[in-house]
């Protein structure tokens, strides 16, 4: 049934040799934004976006929403050029708030609906229905008729998802969404992309937070200085590194279990009394680990991706490492 | 397309209603009203031709700064805050954004010039001077047209420039359309050819006395319909051209 949606609803993002060169700083002289950037953003898929600072993601973003023209290359959305027609398909979350702050918050969502949605034009009360909702699912029901810059910055966050969402776009581009939310106001922003993943939109996930990354993505590309460095699945993959944590040690420790044969190669990373922790590389070997932990006696309390081996790999990719 | 400049002039016409400058002006238009009816007061003659010199030389004066700081802070202000990010990842083109930008700073300008116009009339009811005549309501309305020609002008420098750079270019139009003709006239003999036919061409392509008719208020000759549409029409190529020009300077660079 998911997939049968997100066939319905998805639109893929493709960059095919891109190039930006900034010419506008005459000290400096031309700067190489992307080099021949080509990655692809697959439909109905959270891809992240990662790089250091300066690398060329908010670049490639504003590439594909056409507020830069590229100077080589080609970007399509669904395989089409980027129209009028296309830009239709997108919500946009930037990083910081770039709403009018002389607006009210139900002004910012009225626009949005009407410019992204004319179905909606000649129906006056199911528009209002529309963003009344939006309103309410951001809990912004009562400061509707605030103006954009006296609201708190979580509010302002809040208004912001509701005007790239409101329209139900099927490509969302987030940049930083949870950049300066309180711990609480982060979960809920993360429930609404993993809600909107669930409804099988395109999201392409700018973001510095690795821990995001892991628990939304389905894949990401890696920018360095305006190249892309590398890409990866999130799902299970054989290069990926999986943790087991195993309770029920007994006063020969693991040594029994390294004398299994047919099990891949095994670290130990942690003991504390008939606790530990041990780590392998590749998801396909995980039914043969777990059943033999089992037919060992040990109990398994945890299993799954070594996030720490994960953001140690992706910080050699952001350094220049191989 | 048309929805689409339609709901960037409402949005433009909606910001600027809110903007504190609105009251300023209305404040200025007020002081105006009771400078040219004091003015005229205190004549000895010409009461009338002193109230429409005064009144008009200050609404000209409010109106023009007004054009040239709404028409730069417009765009300025966007892209100062990035509000034209979020404007332009909508599925607007740069040409139809812009004369969304242009329709709501008209709309917005026009309707300044309609309050100061009940304010000024209210000053005459008060001051004995009756209703305005079909000649006066012409002046003024040409002189709305001027306010429009310099809005195009701030438009097209704040779309290539930031917002001071602009503000100050269109200062300098302004303050060059003002005086363009009267310094072809000054023109002596002594002045080198080139320099007599440089002035001359500006002075004709670039002269906002042209919409400044209030010295026919009450002398003869008259504004003849020919004459008046003569002005309009010479106001309304100087718009096309300055949004066109605008229009080709938005194509061409990147958004912020």
């Amino acid at each position: 049934m998911q997939t049968e949606a997100t066939n319905k609803i998805a639109e893929d993002v493709a960059l095919v040799d891109v190039r930006k060169v900034f010419r506008s700083d005459l000290l400096r002289g031309p700067q190489v934004a992307l080099e021949k950037l080509t990655c692809r953003f697959p439909a109905g898929r959270c891809t992240g976006l990662l790089g250091h600072n300066g690398a060329g993601k908010t670049t490639t973003i504003k590439l594909i929403l056409g507020l830069l023209k590229p100077d080589a290359g080609n970007i399509t959305i669904g395989g089409s050029q980027i129209s009028l027609e296309q830009k239709r398909l997108i919500g946009y979350m930037p990083e910081v708030n770039k709403l009018p702050a002389a607006l009210t918050a139900r002004e910012v969502l009225l626009f949005q609906l009407r410019m992204f949605a004319p179905e909606f034009a000649a129906k006056a009360a199911a528009k209002r229905d529309a963003v009344e909702a939006a309103l309410a699912a951001v809990e912004l029901g009562e400061h509707a008729d605030k103006l954009v810059g006296n609201l708190s910055k979580g509010m302002a966050r809040r208004l912001a998802w509701a005007q790239a969402t409101i329209h139900q776009p099927r490509v969302l581009i987030l940049d930083e969404p949870a950049s300066g939310l309180d711990p609480l106001a982060c979960r809920q922003m993360l429930d609404w992309i993993r809600a909107e993943k669930l409804r099988g939109t395109t999201i392409i996930l700018c973001t510095h937070e690795l821990a995001q990354l892991v628990t939304l993505c389905h894949q990401y590309h890696i920018l360095r200085r305006g190249k892309l460095v590398v890409s990866g699945s999130l799902g299970p993959n054989s290069a990926q590194q999986y943790i087991v944590h195993v309770s029920g040690l007994r006063a020969d420790g693991l040594e029994r279990l390294a004398e299994c044969e047919g099990l891949p190669p095994w670290r130990q990373l942690r003991q504390e009394g008939v606790l530990a922790e041990l780590s392998f590389v590749g998801y396909e070997h995980s039914a043969h680990w777990l059943q033999t932990l089992l037919a060992h006696g040990y109990v398994v309390t945890h299993f799954g991706v070594d996030a720490l081996a994960f953001e140690e790999n992706l910080l050699q990719h952001f350094a220049g490492g191989t | 397309m048309l929805r689409a400049i339609g709901l960037v002039a409402w949005q433009t016409f909606t910001l600027l209603r809110r903007d504190k400058m609105v009251r300023a002006a209305v404040i200025a238009g007020f002081l105006t009203t009771v400078l040219a009816l004091l003015a005229s007061t205190w004549s000895i003659e010409d009461r009338v031709k002193i109230l429409f010199d005064v009144g008009f030389f200050c609404f000209q004066l409010v109106g023009s700064i007004m054009a040239i700081f709404w028409g730069s802070k417009s765009v300025g202000d966007s892209r100062q805050d990035g509000a034209i990010e979020w404007q332009l990842a909508a599925p607007i083109s740069r040409t139809s954004w812009l004369l969304g930008k242009y329709l709501g700073l008209a709309v917005s300008m026009l309707l300044l010039g309609a309050l100061l116009l009940i304010i000024w009339q209210l000053g005459m009811i008060l001051g004995d001077y009756g209703i305005l005549s079909m000649r006066q309501l012409a002046v003024y309305l040409l002189m709305l047209l001027g306010w429009l020609v310099l809005l195009a002008l701030s438009l097209l420098f704040s779309v290539s420039m930031r917002f001071s750079l602009a503000l100050f270019a269109g200062v300098g139009g302004w303050l060059v359309g003002l005086t363009s003709a009267a310094v072809a006239a000054a023109l002596t003999p002594e002045t080198p050819p080139e320099a007599q036919a440089i002035v001359r061409v500006l002075a004709r392509a670039w002269d906002l006395q042209a919409f400044n008719l209030v010295d026919r208020v009450l002398e003869a000759p008259g504004i003849s319909p020919a004459s008046l549409l003569n002005h309009v029409g010479y106001g309304i190529v100087l718009i096309a051209i300055f949004l066109t020009v605008a229009a080709l300077a938005s194509q061409r660079g990147d958004i912020a």
